[in-house]
């Protein structure tokens, strides 16, 4: 076990410096020089050169990006151009927002899709399994940020049950949690259906309904904890998915997070600021990923032994 | 009794072969009702694109302001209203189909063409080779895709050629992984050994045996792939980073409508509409498509 994370730990090194490679590099040709443009007008030549100095976004590409590594292994990820504080303060500052957001999301999506997956397989071909369906595709189908006007219109503005915006005491997460949590429904709803199909088909769940077990036990009792496998195993990309999806709906909802924070960020040209929140985005993910996978192996002793030997 | 059954030709057998395969995939297709409305949807979309993009005139009936029309609800003369620059929008999201279409099918040539020849050559080739590009897959899939979309459109500019492309290679790795599970299975197959033992190279035994064989998760995924791109296309749109304005992409219109969304609601609602009728009619189609093209993996 201790073998499988120091393995798993070494081969994000790897992905870790691919990710700054690209992101730096793709964040290198956004077009127009900042520095030019910050320094005040009647600066010279000279000047805006000093400027770059400072900043360090003097020098060729290569050594920057050496630089920008160096800096970054000591937890400095560079000082934000539009907003005069280092990077990481900045980001540290938003994030718990996002994390809120992607945490009530899940919790959201875990809430509908259980139990629509569950009567979905469990009335297999009713219309109780048509209706399921039809809500999972549509889950899937519908722009997240549209579902979050939709639902501002109808329950801030026309019914003014809950705020529209902003992040003030716990109704202000509903609605953006319930947008974000719909998408992932969707699918998280298909995998429960299939995985109960599967399980409820299996010889051990045959032996506790004929040795007479109410049904009401054998779905929930014998059958769900192993149905709900595949949702575990996709924890860690639902949680990436809730992270990115976290942009659109935080500009919807003015959430202050880093997802908003990141769009600012390139819409104000601050590369720095932009380079620094989606390498911390990719770095959290990642490492929540491997959590996740570590737990998960933890918990169910088949994947434990496969990697004990 | 040998000699009494009929020989058939050579090439009446591959008549036969490539018939029935195509015929066989149409009649479980078929089957499904919510399939044949997807399918039904999707068509009737490229229709109206072809035809708007020769009915209105763009500079006239799609961007010109008209102040003295704006923010009128939908009406007869209107059916979706118009937009806060007096433009029709029922017109603009007519027209504005050939965008969202146009984005997901040229994304996906991108990811396709580029994700599954990564794919077939990890699959074929196995051991370094597929080490490598199993990793270079999780570089990229380790960035959420949305953040991916954003730095590809920071860094090339905003057009709809890069929104094709950001939106395109987002999705490459996905193509890759799809391609590489679906080549693990045929590459240890007798008749890939059959072509190497008859000389064939290991670029036509990759194009010409090992792709025809491993093909149905690929063309699954490209209709869904088409739906997903236009959703990430939207996204980005919205954001302020796709197409620029006033192209009447849906997105786009979404995002410009949201300032009014208090009095004039039906400025977001109708974009927002056409884009999820859309991806779900791909993604029935997607759905449809799996299923016709494997039937055991129906449920």
């Amino acid at each position: 076990m201790g073998r499988y994370i120091v393995r798993r730990i070494l081969l994000m090194i790897p992905v870790f410096l691919g990710v700054s490679l690209v992101v730096f590099f793709l964040m290198d040709l956004a077009p127009g020089d900042i520095v030019a443009f910050m320094a005040p007008q009647e600066a010279t030549e000279e000047e805006i050169e000093q400027l770059r100095k400072e900043l360090g976004l003097d020098g060729p590409l290569i050594q920057r990006y050496f630089r920008y590594m160096g800096n970054l292994l000591r937890g400095d990820f560079g000082m934000s151009l539009s907003m005069k504080q280092p990077v990481i303060d900045v980001f540290k500052a938003r994030f718990p927002a996002t994390a809120k957001l992607a945490f009530g999301s899940i919790i959201v999506a875990m809430l509908i899709s259980v139990p629509l997956g569950i009567a979905a397989a469990t009335h297999h071909r009713s219309w109780l399994d048509g209706f399921s369906m039809v809500t999972a595709m549509l889950g899937v189908s519908m722009p997240s940020f549209w579902l979050g006007l939709l639902l501002i219109i109808l329950f801030a503005l026309r019914l003014g049950w809950l705020p529209s915006g902003g992040i003030h005491g716990f109704s202000s997460v509903i609605l953006p949690a319930i947008t974000l949590g719909a998408g992932q429904a969707g699918h998280l709803t298909r995998i429960t259906r299939s995985s109960m199909l599967e399980v409820i088909r299996q010889d051990y769940v045959r032996t506790a309904r004929a040795k007479g077990v109410s049904e009401r036990v054998v779905i929930y009792k014998h059958a769900l904890k192993n149905a709900l496998i595949p949702i575990i195993t996709i924890f860690g990309s639902t949680l990436g998915n809730a992270f990115g999806g976290a942009v659109a709906i935080e500009t919807v909802f003015a959430w202050p997070g880093v997802g908003r924070l990141t769009v600012f960020a390139i819409n104000h040209r601050d590369i720095p600021l932009a380079t620094g929140c989606i390498m911390l985005f990719t770095m959290i993910m990642t490492v929540t990923m491997l959590l996740v996978d570590i737990a998960y192996a933890y918990a169910d002793p088949r994947i434990k032994a496969r990697y004990s030997q | 009794m040998a000699t009494e059954q009929r020989k058939y030709s050579l090439d009446e057998i591959r008549a036969y072969k490539k018939r029935s395969l195509a015929a066989e995939v149409w009649r479980n297709y078929k089957k499904s009702p919510s399939a044949m409305v997807g399918l039904f949807v999707v068509l009737l979309l490229i229709i109206v694109a072809i035809i708007a993009q020769f009915t209105f005139d763009y500079s006239k009936d799609i961007v010109q302001q008209n102040v003295r029309n704006r923010l009128q609800p939908p009406s007869a003369n209107h059916p979706f209203g118009t937009d806060q620059y007096g433009r029709d929008i029922f017109i603009r999201v007519l027209y504005g189909a050939k965008y969202s279409l146009s984005v997901g099918i040229v994304s996906v040539a991108i990811s396709c063409a580029v994700g599954s020849t990564l794919g077939l050559i990890a699959g074929y080739f196995g051991g370094a080779v597929e080490n490598l590009i199993l990793r270079f897959c999780e570089i990229f899939m380790g960035i959420p895709s949305v953040l991916l979309g954003i730095a590809i459109m920071a860094a090339f500019g905003q057009s709809l050629w890069v929104l094709m492309l950001a939106t395109g290679l987002v999705y490459v790795p996905m193509f890759a992984r799809t391609a590489r599970a679906a080549v693990l299975p045929v590459r240890d197959q007798e008749y890939i050994e059959a072509a190497h033992v008859c000389g064939l190279n290991d670029f036509q035994i990759i194009f010409g045996h090992v792709l025809p064989n491993s093909m149905a998760p690929i063309i699954v995924q490209v209709t869904m792939g088409v739906a997903n791109g236009i959703l990430t296309a939207s996204h980005l749109s919205f954001l302020g980073l796709g197409v620029p304005v006033p192209a009447p992409e849906w997105g786009a219109m979404l995002s410009s409508g949201r300032e009014f969304i208090r009095d004039y609601p039906y400025l977001t609602f109708f974009p927002g509409l056409a884009i999820m009728i859309t991806v779900l009619a791909f993604n029935l189609v997607g759905d449809g498509l799996r299923d016709a093209l494997d039937p055991r993996l129906k449920q």
